[in-house]
């Protein structure tokens, strides 16, 4: 509530003219997304009323410091003509002139409720914007997938109700990469055939050839790469590069790798590294969704998304250096090597 | 309020919930959130279930596609199913082949409309199935004096092989007659004989349809294996030479000469001296790599084949390509197009695949003719940022289209798509290499006009 005397106080109608954009927040596990969106309204009409307060209270200390008398109601000056209440303070009379209500925001792409990650929401025109980018076409998300052997539960998550229990002994490293890079496999065919394309066309052959290509729109969940990062029987950590994939679809799909395992799977932890080009670096802890940090984020939001959502669909993808480090490392240098 | 009581209601009837998940609506059973945590005894309650031990190894599989009506497929239930459904004209996907799950299949090949199997048995060592019009699976009758046009499962047919120890260790099917050979060198050949291509006398007038002769070949070396054009038999010795027999008019014996021959006789030109790994031909093009990765065709050159060595439409002795890829270690020859496969030593076995010819090569709609080798980019043929290390092992060609499975063990096939026997699940052309979906690795192909086999191995 302080203000320098030498800065003239902000107008919260200012702000809120400018609060347009892109901002990228971390979402933690255990809430959804629709709770992150109404917090977000909350705090930044509530940060938005807090300016206004603050001005009032500026506006305040300078009258009254002026005339020395705090018991002295404000006066209004008849040279500044306005509406006769514009002097008094308007939260005691009409409330709170930004209610969360007024905030609009809406999601470019959903994140279960036990997933956390970098979540991409539109504030305001932002909004528009988000619904845009949807339409214009998915980005690829990295996901850590942590999965447990040998037990199956009927919501698919570690803490469901257990259904199920099999052996994982016969379970090594090796064979749980084969399986991962024949289920990886299996799906470069379906990125091709859902580039919107026709698939016999010259241009079809081009973003071929090119390497891995980004669906055009809307279309079934593609698997770009699946990498074992920790094998630590029952816990594995699986790194998934895919696009337009659904939180229920990562947990079947885990569901699924215990079945090919001959044993049974359960999801343990599931945390979105990388959302197109957004990182976990860009994204807003929850203690910092306040207005100062969303305008910084929302400005910073911008730059990326100019780099990197516009891209073209074939756009090849890095391998992202995860907190493992090591063997995702190596691969991306010597991909980077051999793609010259 | 209204919402709590309806949900009071439903939690009453039915455990299940309506959630709609892109757009989609669908029931999940129990609720997301659940009112008291789960009691941990639970699963400790539970028996633990074992599916594999650790002992366990991978299983063969065979998966088969393309026509079916002949029954090359050996599926019976594709041509006579249960439940009064409609017989399948063709399969454009793969499917597991059960014979493969009670028999232990060495080596595939595939004919004009038949798929002969190598097994591994004490009794019998070769089945087949498909069409049979000229006994090209051996002499098939349910009852005697009629024989068998189409067997839809696979069959034994009878081999002069008495010794059980001796196992076939190569096949191959050309349009209507099959060549194997057994581990003690020996090479046999069946079917139609009408030009030579069995390797024995034609005999005018012989009956084809319901005959049993199974002939060994009076080669003077050791087979190691064989290749079958459309209408001839080429045979391969330790040694590293190559007998060819059968029709000739393209030059495909290379002999010199256009006259087709039944005995088997090498062929000479510039594989004097060279020995021979491997020889590929569907038609009557005909392509051999040698030990030192030299690359030697001869026979049909219609579509520009060996344009590298000579302008005529055909080449009666084998010469040398200089295709300048460096040492090639396999080689594939349809009806028009040819590719090979190299071995690049600079990236430590990286290797590429080159195609010429007509039709579709794999490149796009805008190559459809190229007198010289032309690489099919490695990213089309599995190798990404995901897949570094993804290299082709093999290339194999059917009479329209061809294939290549590489080291992390996909098979993409492209090209004329006859009767979904790509296997990509429709039945249009693909101009560029696409991966077929097998959940197992894939180690050997065999390509027939219409219909393929893969030979698999299991992930686990």
């Amino acid at each position: 509530m302080s203000s320098t005397v030498a800065v003239a106080p902000r107008r919260a109608a200012d702000i809120w003219r400018r609060l347009h954009g892109l901002v990228c927040v971390f979402k933690p596990a255990g809430c959804t997304v629709n709770h992150c969106m109404r917090v977000l309204r909350h705090r930044l009409a509530a940060d938005l009323n807090a300016v206004e307060e603050a001005r009032y209270a500026a506006a305040v200390d300078g009258r009254t410091a002026a005339t020395g008398d705090w018991a002295v109601a404000p006066v209004v000056d008849s040279a500044s003509l306005g509406p006769p209440l514009a002097g008094l303070n308007p939260r005691l009379l009409t409330g709170p002139a930004f209610q969360p209500v007024d905030v609009r925001v809406a999601r470019l792409a959903s994140l279960g409720r036990h997933m956390s990650g970098p979540l991409l929401l539109g504030v305001n025109s932002g909004a528009r914007l988000a619904a845009a980018l949807r339409h214009a076409g998915p980005q690829v998300r990295v996901h850590q997938v942590t999965a447990r052997l040998g037990l199956a539960t009927d919501t698919l998550l570690a803490a469901g109700r257990p259904t199920e229990r099999a052996a994982y002994g016969h379970v090594t490293r090796g064979r749980l990469e084969a399986v991962l890079s024949g289920l990886q496999a299996a799906h470069q065919r379906l990125m091709f055939e859902h580039t919107g394309l026709p698939v016999n066309s010259q241009a079809a052959y081009e973003l071929a050839s090119r390497g891995p290509a980004r669906p055009e729109r809307a279309a079934p969940p593609v698997i770009y790469g699946l990498r074992c990062q920790q094998f630590a029987p029952p816990f594995v950590t699986i790194e998934v590069h895919s696009c337009n994939e659904s939180s229920q679809y990562l947990l079947t799909l885990v569901a699924d790798l215990g079945r090919q395992l001959r044993t049974a799977a359960v999801t343990v932890r599931s945390r979105c590294l990388r959302h197109g080009p957004f990182h976990l670096e860009h994204a807003l802890l929850m203690k910092h969704w306040q207005l100062e940090h969303v305008q910084r984020n929302m400005r910073q939001c911008l730059v990326t998304a100019a780099r990197g959502l516009t891209a073209p669909l074939s756009a090849s993808l890095q391998p992202v250096q995860g907190p493992g480090g090591g063997p995702q490392a190596a691969a991306g240098s010597r991909a980077a090597r051999h793609r010259e | 309020m209204m919402n709590s009581a309806r949900s009071c209601l439903l939690s009453l009837v039915s455990r299940k919930q309506l959630t709609r998940s892109r757009g989609v609506k669908h029931w999940i059973d129990g609720k997301p959130r659940r009112k008291h945590p789960v009691n941990p005894e639970i699963e400790d309650r539970l028996p633990v279930n074992k599916y594999i031990s650790e002992g366990t190894r991978p299983d063969n599989r065979v998966y088969t596609w393309g026509y079916a009506e002949l029954g090359a497929l050996g599926n019976r239930n594709l041509l006579r199913p249960k439940n009064g459904k409609k017989p399948y004209t063709y399969l454009h996907r793969p499917m597991r082949l059960w014979f493969a799950e009670l028999n232990k299949v060495t080596d595939v090949a595939c004919g004009y409309g038949f798929t002969v199997m190598a097994v591994n048995r004490p009794d019998y060592k070769l089945f087949g199935c498909g069409l049979n019009t000229s006994s090209q699976i051996g002499q098939q009758e349910a009852r005697a004096g009629h024989p068998l046009e189409r067997v839809t499962s696979p069959v034994p047919i009878t081999i002069p092989v008495d010794d059980p120890s001796i196992k076939v260790t190569a096949v191959a099917c050309g349009r209507s007659h099959t060549s194997f050979v057994t581990s003690d060198g020996a090479a046999y050949t069946l079917g139609n004989n009408a030009y030579g291509q069995c390797g024995r006398q034609v005999l005018e007038r012989e009956d084809y349809s319901s005959n049993a002769t199974v002939h060994r070949v009076p080669v003077d070396r050791p087979v190691r294996t064989v290749t079958c054009g459309q209408d001839h038999t080429m045979f391969v010795t330790e040694c590293g030479r190559v007998y060819c027999c059968g029709w000739g008019a393209d030059g495909q014996l290379g002999s010199g000469a256009f006259d087709s021959r039944w005995q088997a006789l090498p062929a000479g030109g510039d594989l004097e001296g060279e020995r021979v790994v491997k020889v590929a031909c569907s038609a009557d093009c005909v392509l051999a790599v040698s030990e030192s990765g030299d690359v030697f065709g001869w026979g049909n050159s219609e579509y520009a084949q060996f344009a590298s060595v000579t302008e005529e439409q055909q080449l009666n002795v084998p010469r040398r390509l200089p295709l300048g890829v460096g040492k090639v270690t396999d080689v594939a020859s349809a009806g028009t197009m040819c590719a090979v496969l190299n071995a690049y030593i600079v990236f430590a076995d990286r290797g590429e695949v080159y195609v010429w010819g007509y039709g579709m090569l794999g490149k796009g709609p805008e190559l459809d003719v190229s007198k010289e080798p032309s690489l099919i980019p490695p990213t089309l043929l599995g190798r990404n940022d995901f897949s570094p290390d993804n290299t082709p092992v093999s290339v194999v060609s059917g009479l329209y289209h061809l294939s290549v499975t590489t080291s992390g063990g996909d098979l993409f096939t492209w090209g004329h798509n006859r009767h979904g026997a790509l296997g990509l699940g429709h039945t249009e052309d693909r101009l560029f290499p696409l991966r077929v979906s097998i959940p197992a690795r894939v180690t050997k192909v065999a390509c027939g006009v219409d219909h393929m086999a893969a030979l698999c191995r299991e992930y686990i």
